[in-house]
């Protein structure tokens, strides 16, 4: 998983319980409550407790606008599975009596078909974030070639069979040319 | 006669299962491969359920996108599903809660196939009427084979070396689904705009191309339908 250079979560150290330095302020369970209130005298504990608490409030923000990692993935994850079980939920549930406005119905057929082949394009005719039309670039090739046996079978299975063959195919065939 | 409704439509489900099997397989392996967890590529398939918009998770996972960009993709991509939402409504509304949360739980492209041609059928609506049994029938059997594919995915993904290029599976499923499915212009000017705008918008941060892509496609398919109107 690629890091993002920003933590998304405090780590243990940093911000540590300040009188037994066992985990985050906020986690300590022995010095939870009290801990920050009676250190803060000698060490304003009490602002770097605080600090901590808005840090974990903005570890959520961040992981909407930077890429997620681990704790926060799950909260993401989460979010999209309520989200998909709440479409699904939506006429059974919530609008039974509803018709769907035809335009919807007609602009939903389009999604699929622009969104896997946004998917696809960068895949097969970039290399490395640059355009990459030319006949070395094997992923095009057996892209291509895959396109045309889905095309005249229709065959999704048949289609990842040659598909994945060719590439692996053309891989070894310009690594001997090597 | 529950139990009757139930095999039935685990029964007819069985041939479909054959071609979900190879998707929850690379569902699993580009999970780990996009640095997934196991656990959580596991239960993934359980909490979100939902084949392509996984397979697209995973390549925004492995992209570093930010996770709003992950949720609304998630979003726009199942949004099917809210049709079919609506075409089943009527079959189900004399069902408890309980009943309806499961199915809708269960409703995905494959189940809805084989249900909605159970409930729309000529066949004499049988009394009492158990075609809930059917249609959870079917999604069970649609269910666990994603969850049993999903394992087996993620434990081959652990084992491939990445010399084998298994992320080019991605792509090439995507291709497998997309091209039987362009029947008209529309939809061809769907996908064509989506990939030329892709391309023209990979640099955009922040991963937003793939949702910019998907918005031009999406209007030029309906432009162009609306010309041929």
């Amino acid at each position: 998983m690629p890091q993002s250079g920003i933590k998304l979560w405090p780590s243990s150290r940093a911000g540590a319980c300040t009188i037994c330095t066992c985990a985050p302020a906020w986690q300590c369970s022995t010095h939870a409550t009290g801990a920050s209130a009676i250190t803060s005298a000698k060490t304003g504990a009490t602002s770097r407790h605080f600090n901590q608490v808005t840090i974990r409030l903005q570890s959520i923000l961040t992981a909407l606008i930077m890429s997620p990692q681990d704790p926060s993935l799950w909260i993401i994850l989460g979010i999209i599975g309520l989200l998909t079980f709440a479409i699904r939920l939506s006429f059974i549930e919530w609008l039974g009596a509803k018709k769907i406005p035809a335009v919807f119905t007609h602009t939903l057929r389009f999604v699929p078909l622009a969104v896997l082949t946004a998917i696809i394009f960068p895949e097969i005719f970039m290399r490395n974030g640059e355009m990459a039309v030319n006949l070395a670039n094997t992923r095009m090739i057996a892209g291509i070639v895959a396109g045309l046996v889905a095309l005249r079978s229709k065959n999704v299975l048949l289609t990842i069979a040659v598909g994945m063959g060719m590439f692996w195919i053309l891989q070894v065939v310009t690594h001997a040319a090597n | 006669m529950r139990r009757t409704e139930f095999m039935r439509g685990w029964r007819d489900e069985l041939p479909i299962l054959l071609g979900v099997l190879p998707f929850g397989v690379i569902y699993g392996a580009l999970a780990i491969k996009a640095g997934l967890p196991p656990l959580m590529a596991q239960l993934m398939s359980c909490i979100v359920f939902a084949g392509s918009a996984q397979i697209i998770q995973t390549r925004l996972v492995a992209a570093g996108a930010p996770g709003l960009i992950m949720i609304v993709t998630g979003f726009v991509v199942n949004l099917r599903h809210a049709l079919y939402s609506a075409s089943v409504a009527p079959h189900v509304r004399h069902l408890s809660r309980p009943w309806k949360w499961l199915l809708a739980y269960l409703l995905t492209d494959e189940a809805y196939a084989v249900v909605i041609t159970r409930y729309t059928s000529s066949e004499r609506v049988p009394s009492p009427d158990f075609r809930h049994w059917y249609y959870f029938g079917a999604g069970m059997a649609l269910w666990t084979t994603w969850q049993l594919s999903t394992a087996a995915g993620v434990f081959l993904g652990a084992q491939i070396p990445e010399s084998w290029g298994l992320d080019f599976a991605l792509p090439i499923t995507f291709i497998a689904i997309v091209v039987p499915s362009l029947k008209d212009r529309a939809g061809m000017a769907a996908a064509l705009v989506g990939g030329l705008v892709a391309l023209a918008a990979f640099g955009l941060p922040l991963k937003l191309g793939l949702i910019v892509a998907a918005i031009f496609g999406i209007l030029a398919g309906m432009i162009v339908s609306a010309r041929r109107r």
